[in-house]
């Protein structure tokens, strides 16, 4: 699926590297294209992985137009919605952060142009990567609200997307709702699950408000909750009785501590559980889990 | 034997003179055709926001067969060339680099880029309107008199 987005001589490179070591590839117009395997950054050269900057391949602002063009299908404006949140979601929940020219119009984003840096981000299914937390988080056939937390690129999303699978399976009773606003979580294989809706490329606020009004979930799972415009749409569902599984950007306890609206998560204990992941030993390495106090339960 | 001899090269010259009528009409007719593709393309792109391939996938059987296997070549087997044996080199530069705009922008300025391509195909459409009914007659009465002019001198 990368190949088919990638030109030469990337592709041939990327080919030299083992796609389970594979997070991230950085391209960068002008500049030596670096990957980002096992959580730590490499550059890329004709044989794959190098720590040598000289004989690393350089990335043109073809290669970037050839990309675009991919996974577009050579129809940018057909995918302008998502360049304006700054990313591109591809096939596979394959994530592609854009950085460029902004172009503004009346004061709202209406594109970005010259795009100029691409960080492709790849997913990985690491199965039973949630079977650590699981017993904290489902008791009694019940979901706990869970905030999963940590830097970006330390496996948040991995994780909910194995908690889903678990959750699925081993209570078929629960009907959960996956708000998969980039098309990130939902590339797991579900086959095997019969109680998953899902609601992809949309906003939270539809997924959560629609999806509680005609699809009774018990637990509705989302990814990269944004305290300030996302608190009340939570509130929500969780005063109509649903619980919520979501990931957000915090580094630690003390990261979370510092968001603004965080206080009045932990003042009307919306979340029963915290888990902090960290990439201290690879991506998804639990660090913690704490309870709905900000007490640690599991270090 | 002479007589059927005279008679295959008169219908030859006259067969001659129908292919370079012909020429000018298809001209004619690729351009017409295009000028309805870049229709097409502003009102799926306005309202649905489809890839071109999508587009043009769904919808190449509205073209005729000389349109719809440069957009087959082009848009589908993404050989990103336009060629045709009825189109000028000029003809075909033009089309390629309309081609070539396409996709590259966001949702307005993809609209007023075909609307520009549009006007600028509108513009050769009408030339070569008028090419088809200046010469695609007059070669085929060409073809015909020379045909007839040839059986005449040599029988």
């Amino acid at each position: 699926m990368l190949n088919s987005i990638l030109p030469e001589p990337i592709s041939s490179a990327i080919n030299q590297i083992s796609s389970k070591m594979l997070n991230e590839i950085r391209l960068r117009n002008n500049k030596p294209i670096q990957i980002c395997a096992n959580g730590k950054n490499f550059y890329l050269n004709q044989y794959g992985i190098t720590n040598s900057f000289d004989s690393a391949i350089k990335c043109e602002q073809g290669y970037i137009n050839y990309i675009l063009g991919k996974v577009s299908n050579n129809s940018l404006y057909s995918i302008n919605d998502q360049i304006v949140n700054g990313y591109i979601s591809f096939d596979g929940g394959i994530r592609i952060g854009v950085a460029g020219e902004v172009v503004y119009e009346n004061n709202l984003v209406k594109t970005i142009k010259n795009i100029s840096s691409l960080d492709i981000r790849i997913p990985h299914e690491v199965k039973n990567c949630s079977l650590n937390c699981y017993p904290l988080i489902v008791e009694n056939n019940i979901v706990k609200s869970t905030l999963v937390l940590s830097n970006p690129g330390s496996g948040k999303t991995t994780f909910i997307k194995d908690l889903v699978y678990q959750i699925g399976k081993r209570n078929p009773d629960i009907n959960i709702l996956v708000a998969d606003e980039r098309g990130e979580i939902s590339n797991v294989n579900l086959s095997e699950i019969a109680n998953v809706d899902i609601y992809v490329n949309c906003t939270k606020k539809f997924a959560f408000e629609n999806g509680i009004r005609s699809l009774k979930p018990n637990v509705i799972v989302t990814d990269e909750i944004n305290l300030d415009n996302d608190l009340e749409v939570i509130k929500n569902a969780l005063t109509c009785g649903v619980k919520v599984v979501a990931t957000i950007h915090a580094g630690n306890i003390y990261d979370l501590k510092q968001k603004r609206n965080f206080i009045e998560i932990l003042n009307a204990k919306m979340f029963e559980r915290f888990v902090v992941l960290n990439s201290s030993c690879g991506p998804g390495t639990l660090e913690g889990i704490y309870n709905q106090n900000l007490n640690c339960i599991y270090c | 034997m002479k007589i059927f001899i005279l008679s295959i090269i008169a219908l030859s010259v006259f067969y001659l003179g129908y292919l370079i009528s012909l020429f000018f009409l298809k001209q004619y007719q690729i351009y017409n055709e295009l000028v309805k593709f870049c229709e097409l393309l502003i009102n799926q792109i306005k309202f649905s926001k489809n890839p071109v391939k999508k587009i043009v996938s769904e919808n190449i059987n509205a073209f005729n067969s000389d349109l719809k296997s440069i957009l087959n070549d082009y848009f589908i087997n993404e050989n990103k060339k336009v060629k045709s044996v009825y189109l000028l080199n000029s003809d075909e530069e033009q089309i390629l680099n309309f081609f070539n705009s396409v996709g590259k922008l966001d949702l307005n300025g993809e609209i007023c880029n075909i609307e520009n391509n549009k006007a600028v195909l509108n513009l050769k459409l009408k030339e070569k309107e008028q090419n088809n009914l200046k010469y695609g007659p007059l070669s085929k009465k060409l073809g015909a008199l020379l045909g007839i002019l040839l059986f005449i001198i040599f029988v």
